[in-house]
């Protein structure tokens, strides 16, 4: 077993117990039966139907904070479903051509970014869930959509700077 | 825009709107672990100035006995000044069954650096030609991807394995004028006796009959030998879809190719001139022409013929040179008659091998009478199509397909020339 599938059934096996915890703290065991379903879901499907199992853990994740399930165990559940879902994406990608070493600098390196943006995500909700600004809705909705128009500027200077 | 990052942009798409519906900030919070999923990815792509890549081909054939392994090697070097990632892949053609490594990769590559993607292919017969390699350059997710064309054109043939026939001795009709191995028709120089003829001024001396000349004083005569030729030979291989049948991945057709490859080496051994027309999905033809290349452009044309809807009508009839054996590889149907009609009224010297499909196809009817009948019936249908060709002065070789060829064809031979001394 290659590294790539170990990790997959670790960030897979941990999604299910934090979507199970969660569900379970706020007594809705048909979340932990649906999570259960769409783990046996990755496991049979495979690659094929990887991006119908993301969508629905998130749809769940976003399901149990609507019914009052604690948020921080939907938001580990919806990043470690994410990692799943690109980690397979990737070995889908990649083939079965292991001999080259250059492969493995790509696992390594594609490991290391993913690492870092759901720790990057995570930080980011978690600081900015405790942060309390009263921003009134208008406003809030007003400045979302000026983060959409300008996606393009900010991409556009990361690219400048990386 | 790759799949992938539609599906975030919709997820994140819909976790907004929820948000409004519902007026839930946590689902707003739950998008920004993909905004940041997405955006790092769009970041981390290269920019078309960053991308400046060079691709090289290289094929290695190996194998001759059943098929030949042939190991490709797309090898791909960074000439930016950034490290980037690539995905690799490479189409399947048809006819290729992989054997080890994989179609596609997916590499980092620092400036400078190179990558090869390899992979080992089968193929029974065929002509593979690839034109351009479609790189995909992008950010480590494979989110936001530009394709690179790189034109690197590389094709090779994998031409039919034949057999190395036993060399089917014959004298035919008509010879070209070029010295060979078939004995002519006419007097001249070579090895086999041929006559005696009065000695005129400029013949050879070592040509003169001293003995003759001994017993007839003041009378000369010169001993002539049979010339030797060349014969030219025209192949016509019958690649029409309704003839062709295919049965455990075996077709007639495959074996057509094989034999047509195998008579034309036999014939070009033998320092005969050989031409080459196929119909099939189009018509393929060699024109006529001696020795190895010969060979090996009659085995390139035929790697890559495939059945089709063409007809027989479609062989240019008239290019073919009235001194030509034209042999006719064809299972037969009842409308090809008008074409043998046509070939025969143009002085040709026809041999028709027809494949046996019914003992090709070794259908067990077992207790079924009707189906039992209806081979049957199919079965006599081609004995007299056969028969009704070989009233036309064609000569009929009804080939069962298990059955060496070579004797067959040498019977048919030796058959014709005892008709022409009758």
């Amino acid at each position: 077993m290659n590294f790539s599938k170990i990790l997959f059934y670790i960030c897979l096996s941990l999604s299910t117990v934090l979507s199970i915890m969660g569900y379970s703290r706020s007594s809705l065991w048909q979340g932990g039966v649906i999570s259960l379903i769409i783990t046996a879901g990755w496991l049979l499907a495979g690659a094929k139907f990887a991006s119908a199992c993301l969508t629905g853990s998130v749809c769940l994740a976003a399901a149990g904070i609507l019914l009052k399930a604690p948020p921080m165990f939907m938001f580990l559940y919806v990043s470690l479903s994410l990692a799943s879902w690109d980690i397979t994406m990737m070995e889908l990608s990649i083939g079965s051509n292991t001999k080259e070493k250059k492969v493995d600098l790509y696992r390594y390196i594609r490991y290391l970014v993913l690492t870092m943006v759901l720790c990057m995500g995570l930080s980011a909700v978690i600081i900015g869930r405790h942060l309390s600004l009263k921003i009134p809705f208008l406003a809030m909705v007003i400045l979302v959509v000026l983060f959409i128009a300008g996606f393009d500027r900010i991409i556009y200077y990361l690219r400048k700077k990386l | 825009m790759s799949s992938k990052i539609l599906l975030v942009g919709a997820i994140i798409f819909g976790l907004f709107v929820t948000s409004l519906i519902f007026r839930n900030g946590d689902l707003m919070w739950m998008a920004i672990i993909f905004i940041v999923y997405m955006g790092t990815g769009i970041a981390l792509s290269p920019t078309d100035k960053d991308i400046c890549l060079q691709t090289r081909r290289y094929v290695k054939k190996t194998g001759k006995s059943c098929a030949f392994f042939v190991e490709m090697t797309l090898e791909i070097c960074n000439k930016g000044r950034k490290g980037i990632c690539l995905r690799l892949s490479d189409p399947l053609l048809e006819g290729m069954k992989i054997i080890d490594g994989s179609l596609k990769m997916c590499v980092y590559l620092r400036p400078g650096k190179k990558a090869e993607l390899n992979y080992t292919f089968n193929a029974v017969r065929g002509r593979f030609a690839w034109h351009k390699s479609l790189i995909m350059a992008g950010d480590p997710f494979g989110l936001a991807e530009s394709g690179v064309e790189l034109n690197d054109m590389i094709e090779i043939f994998i031409q039919p394995q034949f057999k190395k026939f036993k060399p089917v001795f014959f004298r035919p009709w008509k010879t070209l004028s070029s010295i060979g191995l078939v004995p002519s028709r006419a007097g001249g120089f070579g090895t086999d006796f041929w006559g005696i003829r009065d000695y005129h001024p400029g013949d050879p001396l070592k040509l003169l009959d001293w003995r003759l000349a001994a017993r007839h004083p003041h009378k000369y005569y010169i001993k002539e030998f049979v010339q030797e030729k060349t014969a030219e030979i025209a192949i016509l291989l019958d690649g029409r879809e309704k003839m062709n049948l295919v049965i455990n991945k075996e077709s007639i057709y495959d074996i057509e190719v094989k034999a047509a490859a195998s008579l034309a080496e036999m014939f070009i051994r033998q320092g005969h001139r050989v031409s080459l027309f196929a119909i099939g999905e189009i018509l393929r033809y060699v024109l006529p022409a001696y020795g190895k290349i010969q060979l090996n452009r009659i085995l390139n044309c035929l790697s890559g013929v495939r059945s089709g809807s063409g007809s027989l009508e479609n062989i240019p009839v008239e290019h073919i040179s009235n001194k030509s054996i034209i042999m006719v590889l064809s299972p037969v149907d009842f409308n090809d008659i008008y074409f043998y009609k046509r070939l025969k009224s143009n002085g040709f010297d026809v041999i028709l091998i027809s494949p046996d499909v019914y003992d090709f196809s070794e259908i067990d009817n077992g207790n079924d009478k009707i189906g039992d009948l209806a081979f049957r019936a199919s079965c006599l249908e081609r004995g007299i199509n056969l028969n009704l060709i070989s009233r036309l002065s064609v000569s009929v070789v009804d080939w069962h397909v298990k059955e060496p060829l070579p004797p067959l064809i040498q019977k048919t031979f030796i058959r014709n020339q005892r008709l022409r001394r009758i």
